[in-house]
Formats: structure tokens, C-alpha cells, sequence
């Protein structure tokens, strides 16, 4: 039983058994009554002798009344051992709740359809007559009514332009702010009748929390969840549009308390809305404030329950990736570095994967991303989107085990997958290559502690001599002026020069700096911009057609710098190092902890730390297919794979590297040649 | 000769005895609902010694709502029954004034023939 109701079932039994008693004495009464009265009126004209006179009714409603008050003590007492009743008042996951309700004990649906849509079409001033204390009553009854609440909701939507004023109501009304401009609007009030006695956005509140709760409730069907999502996939024009942005507005305050599936299921509706037409996410991310994503707002606003709905529903959804995918993709569509809107929000992906290691651990984690990740191998943007939010996982996941002191990780077997899974399907794509030919044959990494030589036959890189690195860690920011100037100082100075960027057209700015002089520049891309950046990048190569321009791609923050280390050994003809990071607070961490380790000379140690392989010899061939690009196996084998775009060949040996993530279970295995 | 009373030969269309039985129930059903309003009012707030929480709340203002009500329905029950004693009252008089009516005419009737006799 929640803390938040107290009461003695005994009593509440007795006074419902009373009640009983008396109902069926009231019932007898009335009938004698109405059957006097009816007999009266037969024989005697009655009024006409007693002007003045009225029959009365209301009493005829009264043992109804009274049975639902006694029905209700009496179904409260019955459920007393597993009623759970939260801080507002709303009956949570107690069986039989909405089927009493439904069987007519509290109010039939007639009464709740009716009584739901005049609360709407009050709660949006369109009902002019103040609600009497009868009405008044009967809707803090059903407040906890999902059919009062849904018929609220469609009211409120179906009234023209209300939703707006709801949505904006939603956000400023507060004690002395002033409340949207309709006609006869009270400050900081809605409704030209009366005063309302609540705030809209307690309205909201209120409907939402009602139909979140209620899909949690034992009588929720997939059915009801069907309506919603049929509800939210209305076009303009459509009968259910209105209603469904009512829908919208009434799941976004309810998402907190949804069922985890149902969420899942109306948020993965809402965003392939959103991606159809422009529709019901955007009126969710209304709702949720002007430019930021429901969610952050959500976390801020619930301290993280909705996150862990929404990782709950990560688990629930696993058999559908996509599903899971999209849950990861709200967010907001910020421009990527080519004007194409990126399809992942570093942060909130952060925020969520960090929950999904403590709400569904990572074995489950793991595989529903690594199923997300296989599927979508080879979508475009779709499969880059899912690889980075693997790429996010395990970056989060190497994070946690490094805070431990696990390294070196033991991790598990499931992120080798994951990662391979990433890989497969970030490479190709930006190498531009069918996914189908790209078949991992990477080198064992563990072999250069002991071999000193990389299995490809090439020596261990000499450590950078501390002497000779002189690092400047400089965040760039977007000044694209200021990246030029750093770009032209570091190239005249530096041996080694790395800054943290992210702008648009940093990378290109500093290509096209160097270019001239016959210098390159190293991108190092840390996780979450396997997805958004790496393909953005390699797009942007494209494009410019820039050849000094590689790329090192690091899955892992820590390990990404160690991928740097790796890479500015193999690229040090690049010249300059850019460290791009997927969470601009960790800019500067990561770019200090990449210049320590090369200012110390750690490279080795780095390596040793094993997270990494490094596939030198990258090269470009022409063969019997054609163009390929490919690199020389430990087993002195040239594995390759047809390159269809030149350019993107270029790109990739222009890296000279390519760092693939790996993670084993276990110590390094022998090397096997 | 005097005229004729005017007379309503057609008896008042009241049933008495049934305006009194509905009044009756009025009476006895205002009653039966203060009394039960009396006893809900009173368990209820037995009852909200002990159930805390926002359903107790919504539960106390419907139990005030409804036994307002009652005592509203009461007081129409009441003013009804009244109504119906006014209107059998009103309705006896009635009765009882064109019963008089009648008995006048039968009077004057009676006058009537005497007269014709002793004119004859």
C-alpha cells in the first residue's frame, strides 16, 4: 500500500455494507414516491389546485448516487491489499479498477464520455456556464478515469486553434504569469466564465498522468494502444487530426507514468510520423518547449523517470530494432556539418544509455543494439544512426569499466559483437562499399606488447620522443577563422598540433589550410560521430574532394585517444591532429588526456590496454574487380574489398589507418604468424 | 323568483385520498433521507478519521455534494408534499363549495315548485 492512503478497509466495508442497506431502503421510498405522485397527478390536476407546485426529481437520482459512493468504499476496501494509490490521487496497477469503473459501479461511459467533454471544452473556455458543485464533484470523481480523461483530450483537441493555447498554457501559466491571449482570458487564466480553479498545465498534468497510469492498468490492450498510435498518425485534414495533437499533447505529460511498451510503441509512432510528414513529434516537441527535444525536458522535469521508461521500453521493444533505434533518435534535428539534420543527440543518446546500463544491464543492451545495428546495416543514415548509438554504448560501457579499474576490460562478449556490428556497418559506408563485402580480418591486437612488430609485418611505431611533441590542445569551436589561424600557426611551430572541434567545416577549413603546403590532417572521430560525423565527413571529403584529409576512427573515448596515439604514429605526415568528440564537455578532457599521453610517451601502454586494432598498410589496388582498398592481413594476405567511389577510397588510405574497435573476453590470443 | 344558483354539477377531479398517500411518501422519503444523510455524513466522517489521501478527499467532497443534495431533495419532497395538502385542500373546498352549490340549487328548486303549486 503507498504512503500515500491510509484508511481502515473494515470501516470501509461497514460503511459500504450501510450504504447498501440504505440504497435499497431509498430505492423502495422513491418508488413509492414517484408511483403517489404519478397517481396524484392522475386523478387530481394537481398544480392546478396548488399553484405553485412542483413534482420533484432530483430525488430520484439520490440511491444511485449514494450506491456509488457505497460501491466505492466497498471496492475500495475489497482491494485494500493491493490498492496502490500515488501522490495524485490516481489508482496505479490495481486489477479491476477500470472494470469497476466500466461495469457501472462509479459512473457508465455515457456519463464519463460526457463528462469528460465538457471538462475539455471547460478547461478550454468554451464552456460558458460555470460548473456547478455537482459537476465540479463528479469530475474530481473521474479525474482518474482514462475514458474522462481521453474525452477531455479530444475536446480539448477538437477545438480549433485551443491546442495551441493549451500547449502555450502548458508552459507559461504559472501563479501571476500571464496566460495565453484568448478572448475574455483572465491573466494567467484560460475561460471567460469563471476563474479556473486549476491551471491548465494541471489540466495537462492531470489527463496525461490519467492516461499514463491507465496504461498501466490491468484492462490496457494493445487495442487501446492501437487508438493512440492511429490517433497520432492522423494527417491535417484528417477527422482525428485535432484529436490526435490533443493525443500527442495528453502522452507527452503522460510518458512518465506510461507502460514502458505502450511508450515505446507511441513514441517509435510518433517518430515515423515526424519523418512521413513533419507531424505529430513536432507537436510533442511543442509541447515540450520551443527548440529542445521532449525528453531532456522529461528527465529534467521527472529526474529521470522517463529515461528509465524509456530504457525499459529499449528492453521491451528489442525485437523490433528499428523500434529501439527510434526510441534513441528523438532528438533534435540539429544540422549536421552538411545542413543534413543529424539523426542523433549525443547527449540525450548519453543520458539514455547510461539508464540502460543500470535499468536492462548490458548483456541486453548489447544485443538489442547489435540486433538494431545488423538490421539497419547498409540504411543510409538509418544504419550510421544505429552504429552510433553502439558506437555511444560501448563508449559509455568502456567509461564505466575504466571508473572500476577493470582495464584490462574483461569486457564481455557482447560488445565485441556490437562493435564489429558497428564497424561493419559505419566502414563500408563511409568507405563507400556494399556492406555485404566488407568482412572483418582484422589483426589479433594483443600481439604488439609481446611481438613488438604489428602482424601485418610492420614494426612497432617508435614512441613519439616527449622532445619531439610539442601539443597544443586548443578547443576550436566554430570560429572558422580562428581554426584557420590555429591551423597556419600550428603547421609553422608544431610537430603535432590537436584541438577538439565540431564545427561546421572545421575539418575542411583546416584541409584546405594545409592542403597548399603539402600538409594533411588527421581527424580523430570519437564515439557518437560514427554515426552523424563519419558519414558526414565522408561526405564532406567527397565533396571537396580534399585528399589530405584522414580519418581514425575511435569508438571509444579512452581508447579513441589511444587510436590517436596509434594513428599519429601511422599519419604522422599528417601533421595535425584534430580531435573530434561527441560531448562538448568532455572537449577538453579528451584532447588533455591525448596530449599527456603523447607528451609521456604512453602509445605503448595505450596499446597495451588493447581496444584497439590497427590496420596499417591500407592501400588502394587495382585488380581483376577493379579499385579496391584493403590491408595486409597477419597472414601476409591482402584482404580487401571493392571500392565503387575512388574519392572514398582516397579518403580511407589518405587515414593510412583504420582503428577498429575491438573488445575481447579474455587475455590476447597468440598472434598467428 | 329569484334566478337560479350557478351550480358545477361535475364533481372536483382531485383524488384526495391518493394526493394524500403521495404526500405521505413525500413526507416519509424527506425523512427517510435525512435520516440516511444523517448516518452517511456521520460514517463518513468516521470513516475519514482513519483514509487519508486524495481519494478521501474527492470521497468527502462527493459525500458533502450528495448529502447537500439529499437535504435539497428533502426540502422539495417536503414543499411537494405541502403543495399536495394545499392543492386537496383547495380541491375539498372546492368540492365542498359546488356541494353547497348544489344544495342551493336543490333549495331553489324546491322553492320553485312550492311557488308553482301555490300559483296553480
Amino acid at each position: 500500500m503507498s504512503d500515500h492512503v491510509v484508511f481502515d478497509p473494515d470501516a470501509l466495508a461497514g460503511h459500504g455494507d450501510g450504504v447498501a442497506d440504505a440504497v435499497d431502503e431509498l430505492r423502495r421510498a422513491v418508488r413509492d414516491v414517484d408511483g403517489a405522485l404519478d397517481d396524484a397527478q392522475a386523478s387530481g390536476h394537481v398544480g392546478s389546485w396548488a399553484p405553485g407546485w412542483f413534482r420533484p426529481t432530483d430525488h430520484q437520482d439520490l440511491p444511485r448516487r449514494l450506491g456509488q459512493l457505497g460501491a466505492f468504499t466497498s471496492w475500495l476496501a475489497e482491494r485494500a491489499a493491493t490498492l496502490d494509490v500515488n501522490a495524485d490521487g490516481l489508482v496505479q496497477a490495481t486489477p479491476g479498477w477500470a472494470d469497476s469503473l466500466r461495469s457501472g459501479l462509479l459512473f457508465d461511459t455515457r456519463e464519463r464520455i460526457t463528462a469528460g467533454a465538457q471538462f475539455g471544452r471547460w478547461a478550454t473556455g468554451h464552456l460558458h456556464t460555470p460548473p456547478t458543485e455537482v459537476v465540479w464533484g463528479r469530475w474530481l470523481l473521474l479525474a482518474d478515469d482514462p475514458t474522462f480523461a481521453a474525452a477531455a483530450l479530444l475536446a480539448i483537441g477538437g477545438v480549433p486553434g485551443l491546442v495551441d493555447a493549451l500547449l502555450a498554457a502548458h508552459h507559461r501559466l504559472a501563479p501571476g504569469v500571464a496566460g495565453p491571449d484568448l478572448p475574455g482570458a483572465d491573466p494567467g487564466r484560460i475561460g471567460d466564465a469563471a476563474p479556473l480553479p486549476i491551471e491548465l498545465d494541471r489540466v495537462v498534468r492531470l489527463l496525461g498522468g490519467t492516461l499514463g497510469a491507465s496504461t498501466r492498468s490491468g484492462d490496457w490492450t494493445d487495442r487501446d494502444t492501437a487508438t493512440l498510435s492511429g490517433l497520432l498518425r492522423a494527417a491535417p485534414g484528417d477527422e482525428d487530426f485535432a484529436p490526435g495533437r490533443a493525443a500527442a499533447v495528453g502522452i507527452l505529460a503522460g510518458a512518465g507514468q506510461m507502460a514502458p511498451p505502450v511508450l515505446a510503441n507511441l513514441l517509435a509512432t510518433a517518430v515515423a510520423v515526424e519523418q512521413s510528414d513533419g507531424g505529430m513529434a513536432a507537436w510533442a516537441r511543442r509541447a515540450a518547449g520551443a527548440d529542445t527535444a521532449p525528453w531532456p525536458r522529461a528527465l529534467r522535469d521527472r529526474d529521470g523517470q522517463v529515461a528509465t521508461d524509456v530504457t525499459s521500453s529499449l528492453l521491451a521493444a528489442a525485437d523490433t530494432p528499428d523500434q529501439a533505434l527510434a526510441l534513441f533518435r528523438v532528438g533534435p534535428t540539429v544540422p549536421g556539418p552538411l545542413g543534413a539534420p543529424g539523426r542523433v543527440d549525443a547527449t540525450l543518446s548519453h543520458l539514455l544509455l547510461d539508464h540502460a546500463f543500470d535499468e536492462v544491464g548490458w548483456d541486453r543492451l548489447s544485443a538489442v543494439l547489435t540486433t538494431a545495428v545488423t538490421a539497419n546495416r547498409g540504411r543510409g543514415d538509418t544504419g550510421l544512426a544505429a552504429a552510433g548509438v553502439a558506437a555511444q554504448a560501448t563508449t559509455l560501457a568502456a567509461t564505466r569499466i575504466r571508473r572500476t579499474g577493470a582495464l584490462p576490460a574483461p569486457l564481455r562478449p557482447g560488445m565485441t559483437a556490437l562493435l564489429d556490428d558497428t564497424m561493419h556497418a559505419v566502414v563500408p559506408t563511409m568507405a563507400g562499399v556494399d556492406p555485404a563485402d566488407w568482412v572483418a580480418q582484422t589483426p589479433d591486437p594483443w600481439t604488439y606488447r609481446d611481438a613488438g612488430v604489428h602482424p601485418g609485418g610492420l614494426p612497432v611505431q617508435p614512441r613519439l620522443a616527449a622532445a619531439d611533441v610539442e601539443v597544443v590542445v586548443e578547443r576550436l569551436g566554430s570560429d572558422l577563422e580562428a581554426i584557420e589561424r590555429l591551423t597556419r600557426s600550428a603547421m609553422a611551430t608544431l610537430p603535432v598540433f590537436t584541438g577538439a572541434a565540431g564545427a561546421t567545416g572545421d575539418v575542411e577549413t583546416m584541409a584546405t589550410t594545409a592542403a597548399p603546403v603539402g600538409r594533411a590532417v588527421g581527424v580523430i572521430l570519437g564515439a557518437g560521430h560514427a554515426g552523424v560525423v563519419v558519414d558526414h565527413r565522408a561526405a564532406e571529403r567527397h565533396r571537396t574532394g580534399l585528399s589530405n584529409v584522414g580519418a581514425v576512427l575511435g569508438l571509444l573515448p579512452v581508447p579513441a585517444v589511444s587510436a590517436a596515439g596509434v594513428a599519429m604514429q601511422q599519419v604522422a605526415q599528417h601533421d595535425l591532429i584534430v580531435h573530434e568528440s561527441a560531448v562538448p564537455e568532455d572537449y577538453a578532457g579528451r584532447s588533455t588526456e591525448l596530449a599527456e599521453r603523447l607528451r609521456l610517451g604512453l602509445l605503448d601502454h595505450m596499446l597495451v590496454e588493447g581496444v584497439f586494432r590497427v590496420v596499417p598498410d591500407a592501400a588502394v589496388r587495382r585488380d581483376a574487380d577493379g579499385l579496391v582498398v584493403g590491408f595486409r592481413h597477419g597472414s601476409g594476405a591482402f584482404a580487401s574489398w571493392p571500392v565503387h567511389d575512388p574519392a572514398a577510397a582516397d579518403a580511407m588510405v589518405s587515414a593510412q589507418v583504420v582503428a577498429h574497435a575491438v573488445v575481447t573476453n579474455g587475455p590476447p590470443a597468440a598472434a598467428d604468424d | 323568483m329569484i334566478d337560479p344558483p350557478i351550480v358545477d354539477w361535475e364533481d372536483v377531479a382531485f383524488d384526495r385520498a391518493a394526493a394524500r398517500e403521495a404526500a405521505r411518501a413525500c413526507r416519509r422519503l424527506a425523512r427517510l433521507l435525512d435520516r440516511v444523510a444523517t448516518w452517511h455524513h456521520g460514517s463518513t466522517s468516521a470513516l475519514l478519521d482513519t483514509w487519508q489521501g486524495n481519494l478521501a478527499v474527492l470521497f468527502a467532497n462527493e459525500d458533502r455534494i450528495l448529502v447537500e443534495h439529499m437535504a435539497v431533495a428533502a426540502d422539495d419532497l417536503l414543499r411537494c408534499a405541502s403543495g399536495l395538502d394545499e392543492a386537496a385542500e383547495a380541491a375539498g373546498e372546492e368540492q365542498a363549495r359546488r356541494e353547497r352549490g348544489r344544495e342551493d340549487w336543490w333549495a331553489w328548486d324546491a322553492r320553485r315548485h312550492d311557488a308553482r303549486r301555490v300559483a296553480g
